[in-house]
Formats: C-alpha cells, sequence, structure tokens
C-alpha cells in the first residue's frame, strides 16, 4: 500500500517537473534552425506545422536570422545547375548536380534571387517560361509562358525579381524592347516600341505595366536589373550627351518608376553592374575594381566607396558577406578556363580561397541565395534526378 | 570602481529554499531583478519559485564572470563556451531561468545551444523533449513525410 503511494507520488512529481516551454521560446529556438530540419519537424504538431508553414511572422523571423545560404552555378549546359549549400559562418558543402525545375529551352537564365526565392527564365524564339523555385526546400511554382514578339528580330530583354513587402507579393518584371542593346528607344514612329510587363505571385497572372519607361533618349542599360530595398534598378546611360550615366528604380509596391542622378565617381566611363550586398545598393566598376554602397537608401550623395581590390582582381560581382560583414564572397575568372571562388577580407585587403567538392568543371556563374521556408506552401514539389 | 555605485547586497532565494547573496552590480545583469531594485522591491529576500538552487546557481555564476573586470575577452569565449555544456535537463532548466530573469547574453546563448542540439533530432524526439502531443493521425504524418522526403534522408 505504501509503495502504491510513493509510486503515484513520483509520478505526479515527474509530470509537474516536466513544464512545456513558452511558445515565445519555442519560436525563437525553430527560428535558429536550418531549414532542413525546420521541414522535418512539420508533422512534430499542428501548431508547429501551421507555425512553420503559414506564419508569415515566423518565416520572416527566421529568414532574417538564415546563416544559410544556397550557391547556384549555373554552367554552359544548363539542363542541370550545381548547386552548394553553405552557411556565412564560412562552412561549405559539397556541389551537388542537380536537374533545373523547368525543361530546358534553347536559353536559361537566373533573373534574381529574393527571400530564398530564385527566378529563372527559360527561353527560345517562341516563348518565355518563367519558375520561381526555392532550392533548398524544393518547391516550386511554374508561371504562365509569356509569348515573345516575332515582330522584331533583335531584341533586348531586362528582367528582375523581387519582393513587394507592403503587398506581402513576389514580382517579376519583364522589359522587352525591340531595339539593339547599345541604343535603345521607346517611341518609333510614335509607337511604343516596347513591352513592359509584371507578374505577381499573389494574382498568379502577368499583367502590363500602366507607366511608361521613364527614359526617352536613347540609352543603354547596365546588363542585370537587380532587386534591392523594395525596388528594381538599372544604370542607364545616355547615347546622346556626355554619356551622363542615370539610375532607374521601378518601385515595387506603385509599380512607378524613379530616375536619380547617378552620382558615383563621375569620370567612370566603363561597365558598371548593381548588386545587393547585406541589403545595401552597391554598384561595382569592374574595370578599376571598385565597389561603393549606396549608404542611405535613396539619397544620390550617399554613395560611398566599400572597398576596392588590387587590379584585374574578378570579372564578376561580388556574392554575399560573411557573417560579421568582414569578407565579400567574390568569384574570378581565372585564364578564362575556370571560375574560383574567394572570400575577400575587406580591411586587410586579402583573399581565401574557398576549396568545394565537386565542383563542375570549366565555367560557371555563380549566384546565391539565402536559406528561407518561404514558398513551401502551395508549391509543386520537385523531383531532383541526378 | 567608481565610488557612486552602491555595494548594496542583494538577497536571493531558490525555489529549494537555497538563499544567494550577491552585489547588486551582478544581479542588475538580470532585466528582471534590475527592474525590482530600481523599484525599491529588492530590500528583502526575493524569492525566486520558478528557478531552483542549482540553476540560480549557474546564472549567478554567469552573471559574476560578466562584471568581472579581470576577465579577458579569450577567457570569456572560454567560459561561456563550457558553461554550456551541459545535460538536456539542466539546459532546459536554464533556459526557463535565463528566459524568466532576462539575462540577455545567456538566453542567446542558451537558444542556440538548445537550436544546434536538437536540429538533427528525429521529430518523436522532439515531441518527448517539448513534451508536445501528436495531434496528427498517422496517415496525415505519412503524407508530410512524403511530400518532404528529401529532408528525411
Amino acid at each position: 500500500m505504501k509503495g502504491h503511494i510513493y509510486q503515484k507520488k513520483n509520478k505526479e512529481f515527474a509530470q509537474q517537473k516536466r513544464t512545456t516551454l513558452p511558445l515565445e521560446l519555442i519560436i525563437e529556438i525553430l527560428s535558429l534552425l536550418p531549414v532542413k530540419s525546420l521541414v522535418r519537424f512539420l508533422y512534430v504538431s499542428k501548431s508547429w506545422f501551421a507555425l512553420i508553414i503559414n506564419d508569415s511572422y515566423f518565416i520572416k523571423l527566421h529568414l532574417n536570422r538564415s546563416r544559410e545560404r544556397t550557391l547556384i552555378l549555373v554552367a554552359d549546359k544548363p539542363r542541370y545547375f550545381h548547386l552548394v549549400n553553405f552557411s556565412i559562418d564560412d562552412r561549405f558543402g559539397e556541389a551537388m548536380k542537380i536537374k533545373q525545375p523547368l525543361h530546358h529551352l534553347k536559353s536559361t537564365e537566373i533573373v534574381d534571387s529574393c527571400n530564398g526565392l530564385v527566378c529563372i527564365r527559360n527561353y527560345d524564339d517562341d516563348v518565355d517560361e518563367f519558375v520561381i523555385w526555392n532550392p533548398l526546400i524544393r518547391k516550386y511554382k511554374k508561371l504562365p509562358s509569356m509569348p515573345r514578339e516575332k515582330a522584331e528580330k533583335l531584341s533586348s530583354d531586362y528582367l528582375a525579381f523581387g519582393y513587394d513587402w507592403v503587398n506581402d507579393d513576389y514580382k517579376v518584371l519583364r522589359f522587352v524592347n525591340f531595339h539593339q542593346q547599345a541604343r535603345l528607344e521607346c517611341v518609333r514612329d510614335g509607337r511604343r516600341v516596347y513591352s513592359l510587363d509584371v507578374y505577381s505571385l499573389r494574382e498568379h497572372s502577368w499583367r502590363i505595366v500602366e507607366e511608361e519607361w521613364p527614359i526617352e533618349e536613347p540609352y543603354s542599360l547596365s546588363g542585370l536589373a537587380i532587386f534591392s530595398n523594395g525596388a528594381f534598378h538599372w544604370v542607364a546611360t545616355h547615347r546622346t550627351t556626355d554619356l551622363k550615366k542615370e539610375h532607374v528604380a521601378f518601385d515595387l509596391s506603385t509599380e512607378k518608376f524613379r530616375v536619380h542622378a547617378f552620382q558615383v565617381n563621375s569620370f567612370i566611363r566603363g561597365r558598371v553592374d548593381l548588386v545587393d550586398l547585406g541589403g545595401w545598393l552597391c554598384a561595382v566598376f569592374l574595370d578599376i575594381c571598385e565597389v561603393w554602397m549606396m549608404k542611405e537608401y535613396g539619397v544620390s550623395s550617399s554613395w560611398t566607396l566599400l572597398y576596392w581590390v588590387q587590379p584585374a582582381f574578378s570579372n564578376l560581382p561580388p556574392l554575399v558577406f560573411s557573417h560579421e560583414g568582414k569578407e565579400v564572397l567574390t568569384a574570378e575568372l581565372v585564364d578564362n578556363k575556370c571560375v574560383e571562388l574567394y572570400w575577400y577580407d575587406i580591411k586587410n585587403k586579402t583573399r581565401r580561397i574557398v576549396e568545394i567538392q565537386n565542383m563542375p568543371n570549366g565555367l560557371f556563374l555563380p549566384y546565391t541565395c539565402v536559406g528561407s521556408t518561404v514558398l513551401l506552401l502551395d508549391a509543386n514539389s520537385d523531383n531532383y534526378l541526378q | 570602481m567608481s565610488s557612486s555605485k552602491s555595494n548594496k547586497i542583494v538577497k536571493l532565494e531558490s525555489s529549494d529554499n537555497k538563499t544567494f547573496e550577491v552585489e547588486e552590480a551582478v544581479a542588475v545583469q538580470s532585466e528582471t531583478l534590475k527592474n525590482m531594485v530600481d523599484d525599491g522591491c529588492a530590500n528583502d529576500t526575493i524569492p525566486l519559485p520558478n528557478v531552483n538552487g542549482k540553476i540560480l546557481e549557474m546564472v549567478l555564476g554567469w552573471c559574476k564572470k560578466h562584471v568581472d573586470e579581470t576577465v579577458t575577452g579569450d577567457e570569456l569565449n572560454k567560459y561561456e563556451a563550457d558553461f554550456l555544456d551541459l545535460d538536456q535537463a539542466d539546459l532546459y532548466g536554464l533556459l526557463m531561468a535565463a528566459n524568466f530573469l532576462n539575462v540577455k547574453g545567456l538566453l542567446d546563448r542558451v537558444l542556440q545551444r538548445v537550436a544546434d542540439m536538437i536540429k538533427g533530432k528525429k521529430p518523436e524526439e522532439i515531441r518527448r523533449i517539448f513534451n508536445i502531443k501528436n495531434d496528427f493521425t498517422p496517415e496525415e504524418e505519412e503524407e508530410i513525410r512524403l511530400e518532404n522526403a528529401w529532408a528525411f534522408d
């Protein structure tokens, strides 16, 4: 009898001892986990499932803390990509060869990556196909195809992909100009000679952008539009005046254009690429190896020299800051035969080569994307084929 | 040390009736205790019914180390790393205590340690650790598993 009472008391004590952690602590812990763990823990309970898959506060908290990155290497046979999972704490996994989520057409390019999502474009002479893909959780969403104008043989395409934080929406911008790259014009014989469309993930459809392209006289655009601070950005160089450069921004939430003076080192004539580093809009002058940062977004006079590198370091823009921001991951074209990756120490001006197993042979273009659980809901699963 | 700093002693009592006396400067590493001190509630012994003696001693040790000006940066790093080398039960208790007492640096470190410890575990183990009831049917579980098979390799 006595033994039985003691047993019961011990059991009660043991049950009392095991208190459940408050939800706020569970959220904090989960937000520090790698994406793979979060996906595994989806079926722990219904409330965990709802939190991980559908709670936008949690998804953003996790995204902001995420030190996971994926390096996507697009080689010359773009039926496949090579993915390398790494951490900005400096741990690199090995490269995995995976099939891209869409059927390959004549050409493939990665438009941009944002919040862990990558926008891929496959196109040939007749059609433009797009997919939005989260490579870390292996989910994708195919966009409705866009037919390509057969009217002009030569066209210049400028694509952009990014996040509209006001409407919690992801958008793709497609600007097709029916002219040659070096001398774009927007009106010919009174007719608009370009198409400007935007896709919204929420609406899952394309529509025409009402705003007109803001530059009238002939100009050329920096190659890639990049997404930074809620807008798409290009550098436009005028072709009639003194090669004046301007900064064109397309605000994703208002869907309106802004044009700013581009007050970065006015002696520069060569190519300038824009890149988003750690949330800051940066301008990369590859010819003179300088990287400038717009310290205060939207303030033209706030462009500041972030760093410069000893001669001829790379033909490719920098990729991502290290965890503490002291180093920048950079890719260099070596002898036009292969690509080398290294961390560049900004203050000490030194470099550390990054060794990755199973890298593809030959040339490739590198892109990075952050590890997040965005798009876990309501998207198709990927079947990776090696 | 500046002469304007009070050498007041703060008295604390754990859930299992152990008493601890620490300098105010140590105690106020905890935001919770700091608020009590600022509000003038720290004159008598402060009861802490949700922190046991073993854990409280650990937390106070952490606080003491962090106000000790003779400790170097390297020594502190090593101390923090060794400090978190605990078994699951102690880590759990430490987490609850650091949260309740709101010792900022400690809470962040413990959260990261717990995250590192659980990231490789199976969902069944997670339920046991956090005392969570499984409200999925076996069929629902299987569906989630199949859809995300890559995460379970």
